[in-house]
């Protein structure tokens, strides 16, 4: 895979830059946007992507012929630097743990207030 | 500007041959894996400006320029990446260069032939050999010799 990324020319660009362009334009905060860091931003984006993919492929060494979400959500959920995803690609869970979970924190809840009352009953006391 | 929602995902067999050439050959990509990979690198392109404007705020530029990308890059923690987009960039460079002076040629060798043109209607021997000499590349080359044709006939 690494001959593969060799052989391509350096400034080549796979990505289309006037969809790269369009998406930085629709940040509303950007004025103006010059070609070099079009292309650059362009560039980011494709080293990125091989990144995501190979980093997502090695986190599951047991299926080594497919990529899954999960190993994706897996890797976000791990690496630093990819935390600014952590809403894009989040970990899937399934209804009954997600029902657990709220369960805990009602219970959670319930016992934090039972404590709270309990905390006055004694001041009230003393 | 971006007027539907779509225009702001990236070409889907681009993000595909993206991902297969990053990858072992053989290995499948489940459609939900790409589309997700897909949506991260759209906000990635946002993150990564949104970043290089900061930078670029700082320095109390208007305009985006590569130093403020290559910052960004840094900031996100992709610092390896930074080789080969500083190489990218130098390449890029030349060849936005090159093009330049391929521009300013051409435009050189068209304002010749318009003073040519301009002058009398038929030229002389003389002006059409000067012409030919004072144009370094072969392509006028050609073209004074064109004319030197059309003058015998």
């Amino acid at each position: 895979m690494a001959e593969k990324s060799g052989t391509k020319p350096a400034k080549g660009v796979v990505l289309p830059m006037a969809r790269i362009k369009t998406i930085m334009r629709s940040s509303a905060e950007i004025t103006n946007i010059g070609q070099e860091s079009v292309y650059l931003v362009a560039k980011a984006t494709e080293l990125f992507i091989q990144h995501l993919a190979t980093e997502a492929f090695k986190q599951d060494p047991e299926t080594t012929d497919t990529l899954a979400y999960g190993d994706l959500a897996e890797v976000v959920n791990d690496a630093d630097n990819l935390q600014f995803l952590a809403d894009v690609i989040p970990k899937k869970i399934v209804v009954r743990d997600y029902l657990r979970m709220v369960r805990q924190q009602e219970e959670e809840k319930e016992r934090a207030k039972q404590q709270s009352q309990q905390e006055e009953r004694e001041d009230t006391d003393s | 500007m971006a007027e539907k929602i779509e225009d702001l995902n990236l070409p889907n067999a681009v993000i595909t041959r993206i991902i297969k050439d990053a990858l072992p050959e053989g290995v499948n990509v489940s459609k939900e894996a790409r589309s997700a990979i897909s949506r991260a690198a759209s906000v990635f392109v946002l993150y990564a400006t949104s970043c290089a404007n900061n930078f670029a705020l700082k320095g109390k530029r208007k305009t985006l320029n590569g130093t403020d990308v290559i910052a960004a890059v840094q900031e996100m923690e992709f610092e390896q990446f930074l080789d080969q987009l500083k190489d990218s960039w130098e390449a890029f460079k030349k060849e936005q260069k090159d093009k330049k002076d391929a521009a300013e040629k051409r435009k050189k060798t068209k304002e010749g032939e318009k003073a040519e043109g301009s002058s009398t209607g038929q030229p002389s021997q003389d002006e059409v050999n000067t012409s030919t000499e004072a144009a370094g590349n072969t392509d006028s080359m050609e073209q004074g010799e064109d004319k030197d044709d059309d003058q015998e006939m």
